[in-house]
């Protein structure tokens, strides 16, 4: 009897060892002359899944408008889900490493950046990740990474309370790392300047914040500053509005992702889009069916940053494409144009948003400048 | 080669912990969920002491250890009072408090953002740092508990443990005591499953609070129910089933567009029936 079942265990592990085979025998009998390989570990189910699967067809439309403009290369994409779990963010990445051969890996989170760093230290793959983790970039030469640049957000965001004398501010901040990483610049920007700041945090997962909304009041604070993900955004603001809450609310970028922008109609914040390009927006509802880009135009034009810097790229080792030649390309740009503004690029491999001061206007975004 | 030694990575790891947990829920009937805050702090124990007091690795496991076994014998000692579904409340209750602290303790956890940098082990001037001789270190640390825990399942103890399992008031009758058996199986489950928690920080070189929540302790209970419940071997089995079974289903060949729901859902699906032709998992000796 046990022995029957030790049989079924050593089959499944056999079955996996046939699976990897077949697929390594269908790359060897079908060769590409210079196929550039990507790896997207991205959340595709769970409670990030719309942030994923966003991302996902960003990536495509980003390939289909090079590769209709005439590419060099073909683009093989191999896609698995994570769901924001480290766990499986690494068997992703040794499935891609060792079975699809990968040139390229990129997920969306500081968390499994930060571990596939560490596994890919000495490999020649490029980890180009979309996270606020300013050190993320840093670990490695052929790691880089495109977010919002956090003092320069941060130095907008102060430019603006002193222009609408507002020096009394309530912090609310979801401990996720989206939100946590950009708290030591809130903090040192708000010190440096005088503006008094009471903070609130709250754990992942936590939905009623009105006990802390209540406390908050005695601050008679001008501005509530909200910094959390979605659905949380949305729940807290919904809150403010239901206890009668009239202190005018902002953000630092938060609100640029909120997926019903409808719910902060005329609020004011410091982020990173301009109004969304209407040409991207149609081929966006195209694919997607979504009336709404979220955060897709920051990673459509991140993987249109990287695939120029592919095409630009000539050199080949053992049949593939440098990727360290890759490298040099993205940080020779230095600058890099998008509808969100120019990009820069600095020398440790963060790609640097600029920052602006945006209102939502008919439920859409809008620079106010 | 490396995925799979990687993967054989991950059925050493969870291979501990199910047997971790087998000794408490499979041989002394208790429904235990703190794994995950055992784990945890495991885990942490080795970040912290590796990466800020630069320590040995395998200092860092036994100060794990005996971290765990006193949290162990604090948590036993109220958890011994307790049998049955309010076990399983209050042992949920101990990882939710872990969680939240390894969240909140900034200062030395380093909050949501986690800590980074972990090393691999080294020991008299022989590296682990490749994923081989990483392997071969799980493997031997499995086996060893493998064999440890299979010689107290098979020592009076370990009969006294089954014996509670069955009826409790039984083993009063024969003039056992029947809270210290409790207790100290719970204690020797939190500082094996420290271990397991040392081994994954090593490997993954990176930890951050998110993975030791309540559905890690979920998922390692059902290794053991889909293994089998009070059977050694069962545990192993489960680990390697439920860390594979996801692994095999990428290969599926699904439509890109659909193919993560759609593994979800199989491999939902195929635990349903598996529990539904064997409820007593695989190897089990003994249903809940």
């Amino acid at each position: 009897m046990q022995r029957k079942y030790w049989k079924i265990s050593l089959i499944l592990i056999l079955v996996i060892a046939l699976a990897i085979l077949l697929s390594n025998k269908d790359q060897k009998t079908n060769p590409t002359p210079i196929v550039v390989r990507i790896g997207l570990s991205l959340p595709l189910t769970g409670g990030y899944a719309d942030l994923g699967l966003a991302h996902r067809e960003m990536i495509k439309l980003a390939i289909k408008e090079v590769e209709e403009k005439g590419s060099k290369y073909d683009y093989e994409l191999f896609i698995e889900d994570d769901a924001l779990d480290i766990k499986k963010t690494q068997l992703n990445l040794q499935k891609f490493i060792n079975i699809n051969k990968i040139d390229i890996f990129t997920d969306l989170y500081s968390g499994g950046s930060n571990a596939v760093n560490a596994t890919l230290k000495g490999k020649d793959i490029m980890l180009y990740a979309w996270t606020t983790d300013p050190e993320v970039a840093k670990a490695r030469d052929l790691t880089f990474t495109y977010a919002s640049d956090s003092a320069e957000t941060l130095a907008v965001m102060v430019k603006e309370l002193k222009k609408r004398n507002i020096d009394n501010v309530n912090i609310f901040m979801s401990k996720i790392s989206f939100c946590l990483s950009q708290e030591p610049f809130i903090k040192e920007a708000f010190e440096k300047n005088n503006i008094k700041y009471h903070l609130y945090k709250f754990n992942p997962g936590e939905k009623d914040f009105r006990m802390a909304i209540t406390k908050a009041k005695k601050n008679n604070a001008q501005l509530h500053l909200l910094q959390f993900y979605t659905p949380d955004l949305e729940i807290f603001a919904k809150q403010l509005k239901d206890m009668g809450d009239t202190t005018d609310i902002s953000s630092i970028e938060t609100i640029a992702y909120s997926p019903k922008k409808e719910v902060f109609e005329g609020t004011w914040f410091a982020g990173p889009a301009t109004e969304t390009d209407k040409k991207f927006l149609d081929e966006f509802t195209k694919i997607t069916g979504l009336t709404d880009t979220n955060s897709s135009e920051y990673s459509y034009h991140g993987y249109k940053l990287l695939l120029e810097a592919i095409e630009k790229s000539t050199m080949r080792v053992n049949g593939r494409i440098d990727i360290h030649q890759v490298a040099k390309n993205i940080l020779d740009m230095k600058t890099y144009e998008t509808s969100f503004g120019t990009w820069k690029i600095k020398p440790d491999g963060f790609i640097a948003n600029p920052a602006i001061i945006t209102t939502i206007k008919d439920g859409k975004l809008t620079s106010l400048y | 080669m490396e995925y799979i030694i990687n993967l054989f990575i991950l059925f050493a790891i969870y291979g501990i912990l199910a047997i971790s947990l087998n000794i408490v829920v499979g041989y002394t009937g208790l429904l235990s969920l703190a794994q995950a805050a055992f784990y945890g702090v495991g885990a942490y124990a080795t970040a912290i002491l590796m990466t800020k007091f630069d320590m040995n690795f395998f200092f860092t496991v036994i100060i794990g250890m005996i971290v765990c076994a006193l949290i162990g014998f604090i948590i036993g000692a109220i958890l011994s009072k307790f049998k049955g579904d309010y076990y399983a409340i209050v042992s949920a209750g101990l990882t939710i408090i872990i969680f939240n602290t390894l969240l909140n303790c900034e200062g030395l956890t380093n909050g949501p953002i986690g800590i980074f940098g972990i090393g691999r082990p080294t020991l008299f001037g022989f590296s682990f740092s490749s994923n081989i001789n990483f392997l071969i270190l799980c493997v031997l640390t499995l086996s060893a508990i493998y064999y440890l825990n299979k010689h107290l399942v098979n020592s009076s103890f370990g009969r006294v443990l089954k014996g509670i399992r069955e009826d409790e008031r039984l083993v009063r009758v024969m003039g056992h005591h029947r809270k210290t058996p409790k207790m100290l199986s719970f204690v020797f489950s939190a500082s094996l499953t420290s271990v397991a928690g040392s081994l994954f920080a090593s490997y993954l070189m990176f930890i951050d609070p998110m993975t030791f929540q309540l559905h890690e302790a979920i998922f390692i209970f059902t290794i053991i129910i889909v293994g089998g419940l009070a059977d050694l071997k069962g545990s192993m089995l489960g680990a390697v089933i439920m860390i594979s079974l996801p692994e095999i289903l990428r290969f599926l060949g699904l439509p890109q567009e659909t193919a993560a729901q759609l593994q979800q859902l199989i491999y939902g699906l195929l635990l349903v029936v598996l529990m539904y032709i064997r409820p007593q998992g695989i190897l089990g000796k003994y249903r809940m």
